[in-house]
């Protein structure tokens, strides 16, 4: 049976879109099949970022309307075969999503995945509460940055209270942090929250640190997730973070100032 | 056209939210057009919820249930109801407590000695964070967090509050008048604190008890911190 994955933030734009796309991506490089959902119905971006945006002919909104089947909507990843997408529909809004309809899909998808990554839109909406409520297993992308961490606290509050776990008042969704944009250089200035002030004030684990880089930028405009580039720092980090995630115990790398040597200082980093 | 809901200052500094007509859509629409003319007003001070015009009709649990959630996901946290005629039955059923009147400050609260003892329910424990937006009420009883409690949290007692881990949201203790209820804080780092009505709006922490234990209680009617050792 597979595990639902959600990656949700609460604020916007701080990388649930390329921390789905290189999740997603990273499990399926370990073999795994995988299929990735944006929930983010009306401003879909996920197609994008996994460079699959002129393939998309159905979508979750038609496969939920019956419009579809879900094999019909599935976009098979042109690098991985183990790997699907589920694109959002660009010209509606949230309230195509029905409790009923997401939880069709989702267990159409379970009986045949390994792992399906949601991937939440902001907010703490419709969209949002929809992508987290049948979630196994969720990853919160935080920045360190006050606003941030308030809005991950105030998620993962609501996962605690609202989610179909907690209303069975069985387990809880099984929670973990993801740092993204990380910057070791201004932690220490003290322009940027520290991870251990990151790990106290949301009292959670963390799965991974990516360090800020212009390369994601760059992978997620060419429509390549990040991990694939397996010789830039991010990419690693999320490599790492697949594999903490499947239970392997990999040391933080990218958390210290990195000292430049003079030929890097010359020639550019 | 009569008022869907007005906001007013009340006597313990709490801001009111009377409610004249249980629309939870309209309601909110109100508070949002206040939240434009004035933006910092709805953070500053608690918010209690006052149905005293909805009484002698039959009141719609059912609406009134969904501007709670309604104004939780607003990220406003209702404190309580304040007391007016046959409140007492309603907080019961919404599970609020029930604060001291509006209009003018009821006779001093019963001391503890004299309430009987099968109205106070056992001690409630809470292991685990109190998260932004959530909140916990402990009716007729003292309250232990085992945890931290997030900034935009609340926690709230009838009678003292315990905090085992950080407070850096609101903790209030005494919510229905008991005025001998205390807050004992492992690591303070509090937004509000009150006993019994008398709160603080901690924009600035007091650098010498900022992240020690601390005690909050009542001596003359003025809300003391002291540092614990």
């Amino acid at each position: 049976m597979a595990e639902i994955i959600v990656v949700t933030s609460g604020k916007g734009g701080v990388g649930k879109t390329t921390t789905s796309a290189s999740i997603a991506t990273g499990l399926a490089q370990r073999g795994k099949r995988v299929a990735v959902v944006d929930f983010d119905v009306g401003l879909r971006n996920l197609d994008l970022i996994m460079g699959c945006e002129r393939r998309v002919v159905y979508d979750f909104v038609n496969v939920i309307q019956g419009e579809c089947t879900l094999k019909q909507a599935l976009i098979k990843d042109k690098r991985h075969e183990n790997l699907f997408i589920l694109a959002a529909s660009q010209t509606r809004d949230k309230d195509a999503l029905t409790v009923e309809g997401v939880e069709k899909v989702l267990d159409e998808l379970k009986s045949d995945f390994d792992f399906v990554v949601c991937d939440s839109p902001a907010g703490i909406e419709r969209g949002a509460h929809l992508a987290m409520y049948f979630a196994d297993r969720a990853i919160v992308v935080v920045n360190p940055e006050v606003s941030s961490v308030r809005d991950s606290d105030r998620v993962l509050g609501i996962m605690a209270s609202k989610s179909k776990r907690a209303e069975q008042g069985g387990e809880g969704i099984v929670e973990h942090l993801l740092v993204t944009r990380y910057s070791p250089k201004r932690v220490a200035e003290g322009d940027m929250l520290s991870i251990a002030d990151i790990e106290e004030i949301l009292g959670l684990p963390i799965l991974g640190i990516i360090p800020e880089s212009e390369l994601v930028l760059q992978s997620s405009n060419a429509g390549v997730p990040v991990i694939l580039d397996d010789k830039a720092p991010a990419g690693q980090a999320y490599a790492d973070a697949v594999a903490r995630l499947l239970g392997e115990e990999r040391p933080m790398r990218f958390v210290e100032v990195e000292k430049q040597g003079l030929i890097k200082r010359l020639f550019g980093g | 056209m009569p008022a869907v809901a007005e906001l007013r200052f009340v006597q313990f500094g709490a801001l009111a939210l009377r409610v004249h007509i249980p629309d939870p859509d309209e309601v909110i629409a109100v508070l949002k057009q206040r939240q434009r003319q004035a933006p910092a007003l709805l953070e500053q001070a608690p918010l209690a919820l006052d149905l005293a015009p909805l009484a002698g009709d039959e009141i719609d649990l059912d609406a009134i249930r969904r501007l709670l959630s309604a104004l939780q996901d607003e990220g406003i946290a209702v404190l309580g109801l304040i007391d007016g005629s046959d409140q007492s039955t309603l907080a019961e059923q919404l599970d609020l407590p029930l604060l001291g009147s509006a209009s003018e400050r009821r006779s001093p609260p019963r001391p503890a000695a004299q309430r009987s003892a099968s109205d106070w329910a056992p001690t409630r424990l809470i292991d685990g964070q109190v998260r932004s937006g959530q909140q916990i009420y402990a009716r007729q009883a003292d309250l232990v967090i085992h945890g931290s409690i997030s900034a935009g949290a609340e926690v709230i007692a009838d009678g003292s509050i315990h905090i085992y881990g950080a407070l850096r949201g609101r903790a209030l203790a005494g919510a229905s008048g008991l005025s001998e209820a205390r807050i004992f804080i492992q690591e303070f780092h509090a937004e509000l604190i009150s006993v019994a009505g008398h709160y603080k709006v901690l924009e600035e922490l007091p650098e010498n008890l900022r992240g020690q234990a601390i005690q909050a209680r009542l001596e003359n009617d003025q809300l003391n911190m002291v540092a614990l050792r």
